[in-house]
């Protein structure tokens, strides 16, 4: 995409010379064509696909952790294998590792994307302004639709014994009543109290199950 | 069939228009390669800007241009 990027900025940049330098000719055919080309269709055309190179990387972890705030938040993302959630899900390869942060905190919804975006360039602004320096919290609580979305199918999910023990537990769960991770069922996604720093030394005897797959 | 116009000398608003989308060319160049997120919430609304502007900026020429020759 870089490279299609590349030549449709060289090939407006040309049309755009042509155009400026050539404009005594304005009057010969074919001439509003190459000025509908030149200021027009290779710029939309150019846009477009910048756009999408932009938005695909934004999607990315590198590209998360490109913040010197979300430095641990990305170092806790290889912590280990059973614990934390976001560990599990990367390590595990339960999410695709190169955008594990937008796999788990993008709505699943007809906005999920636009609304990501806009919470990013409020992280900017509120890092620029100096806020955000401590632990860093979710503007709301952790959406189970958010799980359900790859875990609501999985048979394992609907297995699990906890998951059965409650007639209405399928009921709150959708309805956000009960919590995945809040209500102390599952364990945080991130840790922040520096525990990753231990990485590797961890004991734990978290049952991998509970996370599913 | 038109002939060649024997004026040379550029409306302000093409040069204009031409150096907006020129310049968002190399805004939206520069965030494909910089890939910081500070940088791309730079550039990336102002490339888009710009190349709003150059738009803006030919499309009102071109039509003041149509309209002194009475093509509109």
């Amino acid at each position: 995409m870089t490279w299609i990027c590349i030549a449709l900025a060289a090939l407006g940049l040309a049309l755009l010379l042509i155009v400026t330098r050539a404009h005594g000719f304005r009057g010969a055919p074919g001439w509003r064509l190459l000025a509908f080309t030149a200021f027009f269709a290779v710029p939309v055309l150019f846009v477009v696909s910048s756009l999408q190179a932009d938005l695909h990387h934004m999607e990315t972890v590198q590209f998360c952790g490109s913040c010197h705030v979300m430095e641990r938040y990305v170092k806790s993302l290889s912590y280990d294998d059973d614990e934390p959630l976001s560990s599990v899900h990367v390590r595990n390869n339960f999410v695709h590792q190169k955008t594990a942060c937008y796999s788990c905190h993008v709505d699943y919804a007809m906005f999920g994307s636009v609304k990501a975006k806009m919470n990013g360039l409020h992280h900017v602004i509120a890092n620029l302004q100096g806020k955000g320096r401590g632990k860093i919290e979710l503007y709301s609580p952790y959406k189970n639709g958010n799980c359900l979305h790859c875990h609501g199918p999985s048979q394992r999910f609907r297995e699990v014994e906890d998951h059965n023990a409650e007639a209405d537990f399928m009921t709150r769960v959708q309805a956000g009543t009960l919590s995945c991770v809040q209500s102390g069922c599952h364990d945080e996604g991130h840790y922040w109290d520096g525990k990753y720093d231990e990485a590797g030394t961890s004991e734990s005897d978290a049952d991998t199950t509970e996370a599913g797959e | 069939m038109s002939t060649p116009s024997k004026s040379t000398t550029l409306p302000r608003g093409i040069r204009w228009g031409a150096i907006a989308v020129a310049s968002a060319y190399l805004f939206l160049l520069a965030s494909l390669f910089i890939r910081d997120a500070l940088a791309l919430v730079i550039l990336l609304p102002l490339g888009i800007l710009l190349f709003l502007i150059g738009i803006v900026l030919w499309g009102l020429a071109a039509w003041n241009e149509a309209r002194s020759k009475g093509m509109l």
